[in-house]
């Protein structure tokens, strides 16, 4: 095959592979940023606590069961976010929900640094290693795995809010909190419950990120917060399919952009794609236009 | 009633008046008296609440939540660094053109709330910083990298040198009185009453007409304006500017004085500045706690008293842990009452 | 001829949902016209494509017989239309006062220069803008309360002051989108006297929304009612409360 050919799908197979990593961060935080409409900055630093705790855990105790603890630890971290800054400010100016989050993704921030150190630590690769090569083209195993399970993730959450009590009345406090809570839909049940679940699947996105470049560090953090609120606007907010498409084309135009043009530029080039999409459709791929009830 | 007598004795026009006089004198007697490291602290303040200032326009008026704040202060720095190393322009010009340029960049980068809601454009801000990091990371042959471009000359008004110390502190110090009472007037004006128009309901200001995206990109370009003045203040201050000084945690902080200080508040931005440049030197030994400082702070302020220091009390919510303290020992006041009864 | 604003044929639809469906109503200089219907009749959403909150799907609007069809509603107040909204919006962490000195943003004429430099012309039309916004507070009856924060007053009292706010932009028509929801019947009645006054005062044509048809029935000159997007009956009040269409859509009966 002809060498920028291979180069081409090398490329589109490990832009596929970043970009399933960025949706599975990508759809926890969907539903939790369509909830309430409000830019969550706990979510990122969050999930890489979630990583840090399922690298300590995993040097007592099997990986499978680390992971899972950390899983529903970040998950238990993550309602009582809900329950101890939200949850008060709910009604409150728009900006006053975000910057408490904010405060407590710094808190998060600095517990890790205290326990774990401020240098980034070498996180041990789970993931199959190893490659199968067809016709000059390296399918390494572990892309393949990090698809599977992001799609795994995007189309059980997805059934999950169609098909299920719970998905549905969370749908409905999405299209409108206090018409839901007049419907008797137990909002105060089912927002940490979400919350739960954010946290509960970005820690599974973070130890897929961490195993697949060996590597985690509190910068994550921050950094997973925009890349997951980058992809929820790119996909369109308000479905959880969005937030796995928006995650796919901004890994693949960061891994083109690195591929292609130069590593340096990367990140610049995915918020420059994002910036001309939301440009020509301001409500995402797939958003829909709400109309403003006047 | 002690606590009313205070607020009354607070919000009289004479007691300000006074208070700000003091002030204003112990600054002015201050580089005469303390030693460097004071001087650098309140230099510092100085140049960080042109900053705060700002993005209160941006943020505690007109509602944005402004993430690449400290992006724009870099590219006015980089704008004076380079027009005076390069080029030799005096630092009046170049203070000047880094006001304007970065004004400009912040038009451009406020340009897509024409058609964005304000929370989109928030993330606009934030590729806004990325992207100032990555090309100014890059672009060796102007923006020389990381190491950043050293030798700056220090602030030279028409011709006159403020090379010593107190005669920086002198015109750091005038240049944030004049920005700060520029701020104020505008913020007090129609302008500043349409920003907070459209920050409380847009609706409701387009119903008086008011245009949203005009008012925004506005406040952009008066906020990017003062943060490229800073910019241009803090190369010559320093003599050397690099990338790192300019990251995505520097833009949080400003954004945390002016939340700490209160929404709405051009004092209060003052207030918030202090606080967040002597916090960090006060624990300096305990660097790592100063990023959780900062966000318990932010968790206790948005929970008791979100509207930060010297906010309006409009902010304050009804739900608000607060409120509901106060409920409670109401409630429990009047059961006792009722047993009494 | 004669007419103030004309609308003709409008409609609104959204996706398959036919909010409204085709309707043309007229207001004269001075009138008063109440536009009533049952809840979701599409009332709102009529007022809403006028006063250009969206964007019509089809029909023109003619004012002072000016095309403005697809005219955003921050352009229409220049023109002299004002409205207020049936969920208020007002700007909570304003006082009063300045609420309504919102209104007089576009009859403020001081530039950015005056603004920085508090030259004379800013500080009187500061002046200006205060007194005249103290008036339009006494007209409704909310002088007393010019310092308070909106979140600090009862709900009709929020009712009063944006009208206090469309009135201070001396506007030709006012359109109020049910002014006395959420008010016992002494308030509403209070508040359609009050509309009834200004119009008497100054010859200022109103669209009234109402939900409630029994309020409008000695105040208004016309009445229009819609069901489901589509006029059911128009004319003298007295005559549409007692015709037989309008009287089983408020029933429910088909």
């Amino acid at each position: 095959m002809n060498p920028d050919l291979i180069y081409f799908f090398q490329t589109l197979l490990n832009g596929l592979a970043v970009g399933s990593m960025y949706s599975m961060i990508a759809v926890g935080y969907s539903m939790v940023y369509c909830l309430l409409n409000r830019v969550n900055f706990a979510h990122g630093d969050l999930y890489v606590f979630g990583t840090f705790i399922s690298f300590s855990m995993m040097q007592i105790f099997p990986i499978p069961a680390a992971i899972l603890f950390a899983c529903l630890l970040a998950g238990l971290i993550g309602m009582t976010i809900e329950r101890t800054v939200y949850r008060p400010v709910r009604d409150a100016f728009r900006l006053v929900p975000m910057i408490s989050a904010l405060g407590a993704a710094l808190v998060l921030r600095t517990i890790a640094q205290i326990v774990w150190g401020t240098e980034a630590l070498a996180f041990p690769s789970l993931l199959p290693g190893g490659y199968l090569e067809i016709a000059g083209l390296k399918l390494f195993y572990k892309n393949f795995v990090i698809i599977g399970i992001s799609l795994f993730i995007v189309i059980g959450l997805t059934c999950f809010m169609r098909y299920t009590k719970l998905g549905r009345a969370t749908q409905c406090i999405v299209e409108s909190l206090s018409t839901a809570s007049l419907m008797g839909i137990p909002i105060n049940r089912i927002i940490p419950l979400i919350y739960a679940l954010g946290g509960f699947f970005g820690v599974v996105g973070g130890v897929a990120y961490s195993s697949y470049y060996g590597v985690v560090s509190m910068d994550m953090g921050i950094w997973g917060t925009i890349k997951a609120w980058a992809a929820v606007i790119l996909g369109g907010v308000g479905t959880t399919y969005g937030a796995f498409i928006g995650g796919l084309i901004l890994g693949l135009a960061e891994t083109f952009a690195s591929g292609y043009l130069s590593s340096a530029y990367k990140e610049a080039v995915g918020y420059i794609v994002i910036i001309a999409i939301l440009m020509l459709k301001p409500t995402g791929l797939l958003g829909k236009k709400r109309i403003e009830k006047v | 009633m002690k606590k009313a007598a205070l607020k009354d004795f607070f919000s009289k026009k004479s007691t300000r008046i006074f208070l700000l006089a003091i002030l204003f004198a112990g600054l002015t007697v201050a580089p005469f008296v303390t030693n460097t490291l004071t001087k650098r602290i309140i230099s510092t303040i100085f140049i960080y609440s042109l900053l705060s200032m700002g993005n209160m326009v941006i943020g505690g008026f007109t509602g944005m939540l402004n993430l690449g704040h400290a992006a724009f202060w870099g590219v006015g720095a980089y704008i004076t660094a380079i027009l005076m190393t390069g080029y030799n322009v005096p630092f009046s010009a170049a203070f000047l053109a880094a006001g304007i340029g970065t004004a400009l960049v912040g038009l451009v980068v406020s340009i897509p709330c024409l058609r964005l809601s304000t929370d989109f454009l928030s993330l606009i801000t934030i590729a806004f910083s990325y992207i100032f990091l990555a090309v100014v990371r890059n672009w060796m042959s102007v923006t020389k990298g990381p190491q950043g471009i050293p030798g700056i000359s220090c602030i030279n008004f028409f011709g006159v040198d403020f090379s010593s110390a107190n005669a920086v502190y002198f015109v750091l110090f005038a240049v944030a009185v004049v920005s700060f009472i520029v701020i104020s007037n505008i913020t007090k004006s129609k302008f500043g009453l349409a920003m907070q128009a459209v920050r409380d309901d847009e609706l409701g200001a387009r119903s008086a007409g008011i245009k949203p995206a005009q008012v925004k990109i506005l406040s952009f370009v008066i906020g990017t304006f003062f943060a490229g003045l800073a910019g241009a203040l803090y190369a010559a201050y320093i003599g050397y500017i690099g990338p790192n000084t300019f990251t995505f945690d520097t833009s949080t902080t400003i954004f945390q004085m002016c939340i700490l200080g209160g929404l709405g508040s051009i004092p209060g931005a003052v207030v918030g500045t202090v606080f967040f440049v002597v916090m960090p030197e006060t624990i300096r030994t305990l660097a790592v706690y100063r990023v959780g400082v900062g966000g318990v702070i932010m968790l206790l302020l948005m929970l008791f008293r979100p509207q930060g220091i010297m906010g309006s009390r409009a902010f304050a919510t009804k739900d608000g842990i607060q409120e509901r303290i106060k409920n409670k020992l109401i409630a429990r006041k009047v059961a006792n009452v009722q047993k009494h009864v | 001829m004669g007419y103030l604003l004309e609308v003709r044929d409008l409609k609104m639809y959204f996706g398959g949902v036919h909010a409204v469906d085709g309707i043309s109503f007229e207001v004269g200089q001075g009138e008063i016209i109440g536009i009533i219907g049952p809840n979701g009749s599409g009332k709102t959403t009529l007022i809403n494509a006028v006063t250009g909150v969206y964007n019509p799907t089809a029909g023109t609007i003619l004012f002072d017989g000016m095309d403005i069809t697809s005219k955003k509603m921050e352009n229409l107040v220049s023109l002299g239309i004002c409205r207020t909204f049936q969920n208020l919006k007002l700007h909570k962490a304003l006082t009063v006062l300045q609420n309504v000195i919102v209104g007089e943003h576009l009859a403020n004429d001081s530039n950015f220069f005056d603004a920085v430099f508090r030259t004379k012309r800013f500080r009187q039309n500061e002046k200006r803008a205060r007194e005249l916004a103290m008036t339009e507070l006494e007209k409704v009856g909310l002088a007393g309360n010019a310092s308070d924060f909106v979140s600090e007053l009862p709900y009709g009292m929020q009712k009063k002051l944006e009208i206090a706010r469309a009135l201070v932009m001396k506007p030709k028509l006012l359109i109020l989108d049910e002014p006395t929801a959420g008010m016992n019947s002494v308030e509403a009645k209070e508040q359609i006297d009050l509309v009834k006054k200004l119009n008497q005062e100054t010859g200022l044509s109103v669209i009234l929304i109402e939900h409630n048809m029994k309020l409008l029935m000695n105040s208004v000159n016309r009445v229009l009612a819609i069901d489901a997007g589509k006029e059911i009956a128009r004319g003298l009040p007295s005559e549409v409360q007692n015709n037989s269409r309008v009287i089983s859509a408020y029933l429910g009966e088909d």
